[in-house]
């Protein structure tokens, strides 16, 4: 299941979604907005979202992760707008039979998701207002 | 024909709207309308502009058809 949305998701009403009694593996990745970055304080971020090309791209990549890693049921959410420290920004969850193919399936999925979704943040710092890559 | 162009992070910001439509002729490619955009709006960093053509990222010039969607990023940073 993919889904690109503002509002925040709940890691365990999403993996009730999916329960699969074959999979005894679920590895959960959750990724929540961080500071300092790179030693500034962080006010919050906005993030920028194509949507429809970022679901599409996703779709993708879970997949081929799906084909790679045995993988039986998964989740990817990503979330853009106003988000601030602490807030949750991605949610994948992968179930697999087996632990090694989950862990590697997830990373797999939050690699490329980082490469070839299209998303991108604006981080506003207590000093400065920057896109991320220093633009 | 007409091709919807979509602006996205420090770009979106630069020209002011979401997306706009222009007419060309027919036969333009991806690499001309690029040029007119940049034009248009003066980007700078054009190294870091990435482009996607109907919700693929384009490497290579291509010709346009009408309808085509356009969109014009920077590099990712989700996650």
């Amino acid at each position: 299941m993919i889904k690109i949305q503002k509002d925040d998701f709940s890691v365990d009403v999403e993996l009730k979604k999916i329960k699969n009694d074959e999979c005894g593996a679920s590895v959960i990745f959750v990724g929540t907005v961080k500071s300092p970055m790179n030693g500034k304080k962080v006010v919050k971020l906005e993030l920028d979202a194509y949507v429809e090309m970022a679901e599409k791209r996703l779709r993708e990549i879970e997949d081929d992760a799906k084909e790679k890693f045995s993988i039986k049921e998964s989740t990817i959410i990503h979330r853009y707008g106003e988000l601030f420290v602490g807030d949750n920004i991605v949610l994948i969850i992968v179930k697999s039979i087996d632990r090694t193919k989950s862990f590697e399936g997830a990373k797999y999925i939050l690699e490329r998701l980082k490469e070839e979704v299209p998303i991108f943040k604006k981080e506003y710092l207590e000093d400065n207002v920057l896109w991320h890559g220093g633009i | 024909m007409k091709v919807i162009v979509k602006y996205f992070a420090i770009y979106k910001e630069t020209t002011g709207v979401p997306e706009e439509a222009f007419e060309l002729d027919r036969g333009k490619s991806i690499n001309e309308l690029l040029n007119i955009i940049i034009k248009k709006y003066n980007f700078k960093d054009q190294d870091s502009i990435v482009v996607s053509l109907n919700h693929d990222y384009i490497k290579k010039d291509v010709k346009l058809k009408d309808g085509d969607e356009v969109a014009i990023m920077m590099p990712t940073s989700g996650g």
